[in-house]
């Protein structure tokens, strides 16, 4: 140990104190790893980046426009007042639906686990049937209205939820359900220590993929319901295409993937920090 | 009160090979405050008797009496240590004991800090009430087991080959950790091995089996003052008369064959 830390030492020149070399050997190699694991993390954007920049090099601008017109774009859409409304609109949508899908969902798993020949013809059928029906179908049901947007994203989104919560129920851990048993556990106190934090890893991908989703559906059904449905980012993207501005739909397009992505570090990463912090104790 | 009384215990499972004997007409007793051994092969049937006591099993024909009533009308209450810890691993020591001292009623129980940190110092955890199960050592995970088996104050502690699984001085220790707690704070115990030696070192009498169907081979009392010594000449001799009584069991299961 001692001569591992001399030799690191050795090159920074003067005579290192005693104490001090052996506090700041670990930390080269640290920052190392962090710099590369940061590299390698934005390395696929820069691809996509160069890809994108090499194609549109060589189209003309209304077909495939590079990417800094694309970000004009939305400079100039929030100059105009459009962005930051459209995106609270879509952004309530997302938020109400992926809420609605994760307690529905997981009341479904729970049925779809305990009575999976009733619960799994129906649920196919829900999935069967394409988002773009069940949108028209809302509008049909609900009218040009928020709350169609909201119910196409649930119906699209609960699901996902279910399969994995029900997944989840078949694998909680028998020996923990047997010793809840030996202390006469009631149900409440299993489903609160036991079903739900074997079902966390579940909920927490299932949640992920789901709020993907909303999104994604958000933009469909926005683009049925029009302006009445809120105006969200999915009408203003119709609209760019209504009126042929190419580039319009690629700066609404590329704002609804950053949000995606923020939604992603801002809310389902600090949930599963807060859930999963035992772990790491 | 937890006397044990096992009468005529018989229990049989359907499987679908048609049913299997597992437990065929067994009777014992065990006094209140007495530690009790079931010795035998692996499956003969030692954990089936120890659900049956439990009221976890019912009995497919016989009874079993615990203080004087069936267990098939009252379950008795008892604390269970399994082979594995089975700990819940996303709560602390802590939050462990204190989810087996709510877990009937739901609601804190009153002077639960207090019950908390009897058993801790009981099982030698003092200290440990803030770590998660993964923070600590599998004998260490092995104390919680047995604290939260004592927590709840039973009359009665059934033990499933709590040490099994352990290496033979993680083991070593925990029984004779155990043997003390077990002096301090009297209970009743029926402990599952199949291990001879840890019998011997731990038991007032050892109830041995015989493969299965399971019928008892032999009740072997022992009779010497703990903490008892590994390897002594008492002991040992405690040890050949069980392994003897164990291989006439054999011998005798196997000769009809």
């Amino acid at each position: 140990m001692m001569s591992s830390s001399t030799a690191a030492a050795a090159p920074t020149g003067p005579a290192p104190s005693l104490q001090a070399p052996a506090a700041r050997v670990p930390t080269p190699s640290v920052w190392g790893t962090r710099i590369k694991r940061t590299a390698i993390g934005i390395l696929p954007y820069l691809v996509l980046v160069a890809l994108w920049q090499l194609i549109a090099a060589t189209q003309p601008a209304y077909v495939f426009p590079p990417l800094g017109d694309i970000l004009d774009t939305i400079g100039l859409l929030h100059q105009d007042g459009y962005l930051i409304p459209a995106t609270l609109a879509t952004m309530r949508s997302v938020a109400i639906g992926a809420v609605i899908s994760l307690v529905f969902g997981t009341l479904v798993g729970f049925a779809l686990a305990r009575l999976e020949a009733f619960t799994s013809p129906i649920l196919n059928f829900v999935q069967t049937v394409p988002y773009v029906v069940w949108a028209l179908m809302a509008l049909i049901w609900f009218g040009l209205t928020p709350f169609s947007v909201i119910f196409t994203i649930v119906v699209a989104a609960f699901p996902i939820v279910s399969f994995n919560v029900a997944a989840g129920l078949k694998n909680v851990d028998n020996l923990l359900l047997g010793m809840s048993e030996s202390v006469r556990a009631n149900r409440t106190m299993v489903l609160r220590h036991i079903v739900f934090p074997s079902l966390t890893p579940y909920l927490l991908s299932a949640s992920r993929t789901m709020l993907g989703m909303c999104w994604k559906i958000s933009v469909l059904a926005e683009l049925f319901a029009g302006g009445a449905g809120g105006g969200g980012v999915g009408y203003k993207l119709f609209v760019g295409w209504e009126f042929s501005r190419p580039t319009e739909v690629f700066a609404w397009t590329l704002w609804l993937v950053l949000l995606m992505m923020l939604s992603e570090w801002l809310v389902i990463r600090p949930i599963e920090a807060v859930i999963t912090r035992w772990k790491k104790a | 009160m937890s006397s044990i009384d096992i009468q005529r215990l018989t229990k049989v499972f359907d499987t679908a090979t048609g049913p299997l004997l597992v437990v065929d007409d067994v009777s014992f007793d065990v006094k209140e405050g007495e530690f009790v051994c079931l010795l035998g092969p692996s499956g003969s049937g030692k954990s089936v008797t120890l659900n049956c006591i439990a009221g976890l099993l019912d009995a497919t024909r016989g009874e079993v009496q615990v203080g004087g009533v069936a267990v098939s009308q009252k379950k008795p209450h008892y604390g269970y240590v399994f082979q594995q810890p089975r700990l819940l691993p996303w709560r602390t020591v802590e939050q462990n004991l204190r989810f087996a001292l709510r877990a009937e009623s739901g609601r804190a129980v009153p002077g639960e800090d207090e019950r908390i940190r009897q058993v801790l110092e009981l099982v030698n955890l003092s200290g440990y009430e803030d770590f998660y199960p993964h923070q600590i050592s599998g004998g260490m995970q092995h104390r919680v087991g047995i604290a939260r088996a004592y927590i709840r104050n039973p009359d009665l502690l059934l033990m499933d080959e709590p040490f099994g699984a352990l290496d033979e001085l993680t083991a070593r220790r925990l029984r004779s950790e155990l043997v003390d707690a077990w002096l301090k704070e009297r209970r009743t115990v029926v402990f599952v091995t199949h291990d001879i030696v840890e019998a011997c070192y731990l038991a007032d009498r050892i109830v041995v089996y015989t493969p299965k169907p399971t019928r008892i081979a032999q009740e072997i009392k022992v009779d010497l003052p703990h903490p008892r010594v590994y390897g002594s000449a008492e002991l040992h001799a405690v040890e050949t008369e069980v392994l003897s009584a164990f291989e006439r069991s054999i011998s005798a299961f196997a000769e009809p064959a």
